[in-house]
């Protein structure tokens, strides 16, 4: 058995990381972030602000000095971020190379799939406006590049994803249609099929309710409706459900709540910034 | 001077003041009476006063009251036992206030016979009301005071060991104090035993009753002293104010002894404890295992610079009633917390598991732990284990585990 003695820090201000809507009121938890999300640390992670947090509430100033001045030496962010690990004295020395073993990993990688993760990394977030763009800088790469049509394949299926989440039906069909078109893949049709089936119901192109007819399989069908009924038992309408049982105080803070938290959602999935 | 430095020593039947400067003191009978028509109260020999007229009401055995939260009724008006021991603490301090035309307190350290929680409450409620804070009123128990007055004096007092025989009214009490060296710090172990040959002083007006008392304190001193090396005696108490009555028990002690008569030794303990709070590092590096102070340390083994280290949450010394110590922790797995307890010398070791039950499940080493420590008496700690979750990834609860743990 291990225990790790926390400082005590005098955080009064937390550090706000927007990628993932996360305060952090301590030098553990900005550890854990930082070593479970090592694409952060490559993309403009390290800044005055961070170095303020470590300085003024994490009361760390030597260890912020130290940070600054390898980063203004020109070294690397993610050595910058090592540098923090091994101070803090949270995370193991395995977790730290391993750490610095993914961030070598990601700079091996080719330029269109290093994006590609990226952007992949963002849509997992929720930050499915943030990640459009990454995938459509991708699609506008040199054809120099060494992209392979069916890397471009899954890129156009993301960005039919990202559409799909942001509920902007007509621009994720066209994605989904040309994906096809390079990845031959029947998953990406039914993800077209599937998007026939949502309010409102967006206009296919020729080519595409051409593809449709023949390909369409009532196993879809199938799916779309067994989702359906997984939807109208699920958590989310039985937490609503019961809202509406309370009496209309109650009723209301609830709603209020509630929509609060959807909006804070969509709010971060349509954020750009 | 910047305000007042006291050691009061708070019994029953008397209450001692001593302020070092200039080496004054005051001892006053612990009685307060209020005037029967008037809100006027009277502390000491003036409460008295005011019974025998017939015009006031005396209130005595305070310190008995206030230990079973008691309440007396004077004139119609009931008096919770706290603040009859208020009205008399005010009414003390006047004594060197008035002397020293000083009105600020900056230490008082008040002495009990033993240590009492009810009366150690009280007095902390009287000190937030006389404008005093917790660290500005401190409690010891009579051999703390022991313990601070002999270690104050010459190192040739107490080389061996040193005793104390402190006869009152209230009590008859052997005191002992040894100096051990040998360890990372020296220890200062005093031990108290309340005699039950303790008998009533009026005895010691009659010249048979002098006798009689001579002859059992020959007895208890033959018993206790046997033929341990004694750097000092000392003698306290009322019943000590004057020794013609007895001259056996003198002859006893003065054998191949220093013998030293203090009637004020307890509140001088505590006035050098008080004088010793007011400085920033202590005159007395010594660890004081005594009625009132740990006898063990706890201590927890956390990771520090990569490297695991022992951290003291109490340590031997420490005043058990005023250890209120907390550290925040992150354990893995998240399934117990260990407390290792070691005594003073380090021979006994015992570790304490304590599961974190109704705990959250969590990835690894995301449970922060908030470990309080306190004790309700000597002999048993209370250990408060609260999840802190980690910050917003996840979030703490209300799950939180108490148990005692004897120690």
């Amino acid at each position: 058995m291990s225990v790790w003695l926390c400082r005590e820090e005098p955080v009064r201000r937390p550090f706000y990381i927007r990628e993932l809507d996360l305060h952090v009121f301590s030098s553990q938890e900005l550890s854990y972030v930082i070593v479970n999300n090592p694409l952060l640390a490559m993309e403009g992670f390290v800044d005055e602000r961070l170095f303020t947090f470590v300085r003024e509430q994490l009361d760390m100033g030597f260890l912020s000095l130290k940070m600054e001045r390898l980063k203004h030496s020109g070294e690397s962010d993610d050595e910058v971020l090592c540098l923090f690990l091994q101070e803090a004295e949270y995370c193991l020395f395995a977790e730290i190379n391993a750490f610095r073993q993914k961030i070598s990993g990601y700079k091996k990688m080719p330029l269109p799939e290093y994006r590609k993760e990226w952007a992949d990394y963002l849509f997992r977030l929720g930050q499915y406006r943030k990640a459009l763009p990454v995938y459509q800088k991708i699609l506008e790469m040199p054809g120099d590049s060494h992209i392979s049509e069916v890397f471009l394949g899954i890129i156009l299926n993301n960005i039919g994803a990202c559409y799909a989440r942001l509920m902007r039906y007509e621009q994720a069909a066209k994605a989904y249609e040309k994906s096809y078109f390079y990845v031959k893949d029947p998953e990406v049709l039914k993800r077209l099929y599937l998007l026939t089936r949502m309010e409102p119901e967006p206009k296919l192109s020729d080519r595409g309710r051409e593809l449709m007819e023949q390909a369409v399989s009532p196993e879809w069908e199938a799916e779309y409706q067994t989702v359906r009924e997984q939807a109208q038992t699920s958590e989310e309408l039985k937490q609503l459900e019961d809202l509406f049982d309370r009496d209309p105080i109650r009723r209301l803070q609830g709603a209020g709540a509630m929509i609060t938290e959807w909006k804070r959602k969509y709010r971060r999935m349509q954020s750009t910034s | 001077m910047e305000g007042l430095v006291l050691g009061i020593d708070l019994c029953d039947s008397y209450t001692q003041i001593s302020c070092l400067e200039d080496e004054k003191s005051w001892l006053i009978p612990t009685v307060i009476c209020r005037e029967k028509q008037t809100e006027n109260w009277y502390i000491g020999e003036e409460a008295y006063g005011h019974t025998l007229i017939g015009d006031g009401v005396i209130i005595d055995q305070l310190l008995k009251l206030t230990s079973r939260r008691g309440t007396a009724t004077i004139g119609g008006i009931r008096y919770e036992a706290v603040t009859l021991l208020e009205c008399f603490f005010r009414k003390v301090l006047e004594l060197p206030r008035k002397e020293y035309g000083i009105q600020s307190i900056r230490q008082i350290v008040v002495t009990l016979q033993s240590i009492d929680a009810a009366v150690m409450e009280a007095l902390q409620t009287c000190a937030a009301k006389l404008g005093l804070n917790d660290q500005q009123l401190r409690v010891i128990s009579h051999t703390e005071s022991f313990i601070y007055y002999v270690m104050s004096q010459k190192k040739e007092l107490w080389n061996n060991q040193v005793c104390v025989f402190s006869l009152s009214a209230d009590n008859f009490c052997y005191y002992e104090l040894k100096v051990q060296r040998g360890m990372k710090r020296m220890a200062v172990i005093a031990e108290c035993e309340t005699l039950e040959e303790g008998f009533n002083l009026d005895i010691l007006e009659s010249s048979p009753g002098g006798k009689l008392a001579d002859k059992i304190l020959c007895s208890c001193g033959e018993r206790l002293l046997q033929k341990k090396l004694y750097s000092s005696v000392f003698l306290t108490g009322k019943g000590f104010l004057s020794q013609d009555w007895a001259p056996e028990f003198m002859k006893l002690l003065c054998k191949k002894r220093r013998v030293y008569i203090e009637s004020e030794l307890f509140s001088k303990g505590a006035a050098y404890r008080a004088e010793d709070f007011t400085r920033s590092k202590t005159a007395y590096p010594f660890i004081c295992l005594c009625e009132g102070h740990l006898k063990t340390n706890v201590t927890m083994n956390v990771l520090r610079g990569g490297q695991e280290v022992s951290l003291t949450l109490a340590g031997a010394g420490d005043s058990w009633y005023e250890i209120k110590a907390a550290a925040e922790i992150i354990p893995e797995p998240a399934e117990a917390i260990e407390l290792l307890i070691t005594s003073v010398d380090n021979r006994k070791k015992k570790i304490v598991k304590i599961p974190l039950e109704g705990f959250p499940q969590r990835p690894p080493r995301t449970t922060k732990v908030r470990v309080e420590i306190s004790f309700l008496d000597e002999q048993t700690m209370q250990v408060v284990l609260r999840d802190r979750g980690f910050g917003e990834l996840f979030p703490a609860t209300d799950v939180y585990v108490r148990q005692e743990v004897m120690l």
